[in-house]
């Protein structure tokens, strides 16, 4: 009953978040992690209505999985979109001002 | 003048003789830096890596699989043995953790980053110890943040940060102060709390009754949030990791709130201490979780 968040919805944040770290020929059913995870939600397949210590244990722990790795993906994809470009090359830097490199006359 | 000196000794590149046009000579004393640097280099007898900043490794696997039994899980990339920086192979006691280490090598795509994975790290400290460190140490380091705890410090100019303060904060200081049977309150001004001696050595066994991962994984907790009550709340399951880092970072949140935020900038630290933070709580009850099972008697 004390559940933070549905636990269907956790357990479809997971899989999504670990289709995306497959390669595109790997299946996310036949990975061990998925494996592992549908054996400790099967395990503690008890409905919401009824408080379970264990289980609010899992849902928890799963929560927090989803958690740490949707994190870590967004910010790599935020690192990757404003803090990778590197330094700028010296056309760049003389194009911004209007000037022109001494070898282009 | 200075190229015809011979350099063997340290004493050669303290002293060093300026002559000033006839005066006679005036010693300047001090490290001379272009040529002592020279005269460090031979002389070092351990090796450093020359690049500091050495270009990221790639991904050399293709396959990461997790393999062991009973107590002891491997990481293995592709046939590799995961090993920790002293070469000690990475013996993990839980197979959920093992899993989600090896999640973290299968996600990488192209350039290896180990700082961005964090349980692997957390998981080389406490396999190779480097500091060579005690779980008590490690406990009395976590506990020096208690001192300045976020949870304490309270705006004192500007009724409505604290009002805020005192709603998000308030239950939980309540709640902590409930369980340590203590009475600690907001303290004004710079210097950190005071909190007495009982109710910190009360707050010490707490912590001392984790096992050596389960404290890496708090001091790693309490680091990133800088807030010992807010770890210890989310290791209860009182509050999710998200809610944990939000109340963290509460007055950042109400700034931003107010004069908007910077993607670049906040959201990228936002998600950063999320990733950290979630990573200490999976840490903390991955090696803290046990699972019983009672079957059903046929």
């Amino acid at each position: 009953m004390a559940a933070v968040t549905p636990k269907i919805q956790t357990l479809r944040c997971l899989i999504r978040e670990m289709r995306r770290s497959l390669l595109p020929h790997e299946n996310v059913r036949h990975s061990p992690a998925f494996v592992y995870m549908m054996k400790e939600y099967r395990r503690n397949a008890v409905t919401d209505q009824q408080y379970c210590r264990q289980q609010e244990e899992m849902a928890y722990l799963a929560h927090t999985c989803a958690t740490y790795l949707e994190a870590s993906r967004r910010y790599q994809e935020l690192h990757q979109e404003y803090h990778c470009r590197g330094e700028r090359t010296v056309k760049e830097t003389a194009d911004i001002v209007g000037f022109k490199l001494p070898n282009e006359h | 003048m200075f190229n015809r000196r011979v350099l063997s000794s340290h004493r050669d590149v303290f002293d060093l003789e300026v002559k000033r046009g006839g005066d006679g000579s005036h010693t300047m004393r001090g490290l001379w830096w272009p040529v002592a640097h020279q005269l460090l280099k031979q002389a070092a007898t351990v090796t450093l890596p020359r690049r500091f900043l050495p270009e990221a490794r790639r991904r050399f696997y293709k396959n990461v699989t997790v393999a062991g039994n009973g107590g002891i899980y491997e990481v293995n990339l592709d046939l590799h043995k995961l090993k920790t920086p002293k070469g000690h192979t990475l013996q993990i006691p839980n197979y959920g953790l093992a899993l989600a280490v090896a999640q973290e090598w299968a996600v990488t795509k192209d350039k290896i980053v180990p700082s961005l994975m964090h349980l692997t790290g957390l998981s080389y400290t406490v396999i190779d110890n480097p500091n060579h460190e005690t779980k008590w140490d490690t406990v009395h380091k976590t506990l020096e943040y208690l001192d300045t705890d976020t949870l304490l410090f309270r705006e004192d100019q500007g009724e409505e940060l604290n009002t805020l303060q005192a709603k998000e904060w308030g239950p939980i200081l309540e709640w902590f102060n409930k369980k340590f049977d203590a009475d600690i309150k907001p303290c004004p001004g710079l210097f950190g709390a005071d909190i007495p001696d009982p109710v910190r050595e009360t707050i010490r066994r707490y912590l001392l009754s984790y096992d050596m991962w389960a404290v890496n994984g708090f001091l790693y907790g309490v680091e990133a949030l800088k807030s010992v009550i807010l770890t210890i709340a989310a290791a209860e399951r009182k509050i999710t990791a998200e809610k944990a880092s939000f109340l963290s970072r509460l007055e950042l949140e109400y700034q931003t709130s107010r004069w908007g935020s910077v993607e670049w900038a906040h959201d990228l630290d936002k998600q950063e201490v999320l990733a950290r933070f979630s990573a200490a709580l999976l840490f903390i009850h991955f090696n803290t979780w046990q699972a019983t099972t009672k079957h059903k008697s046929k």
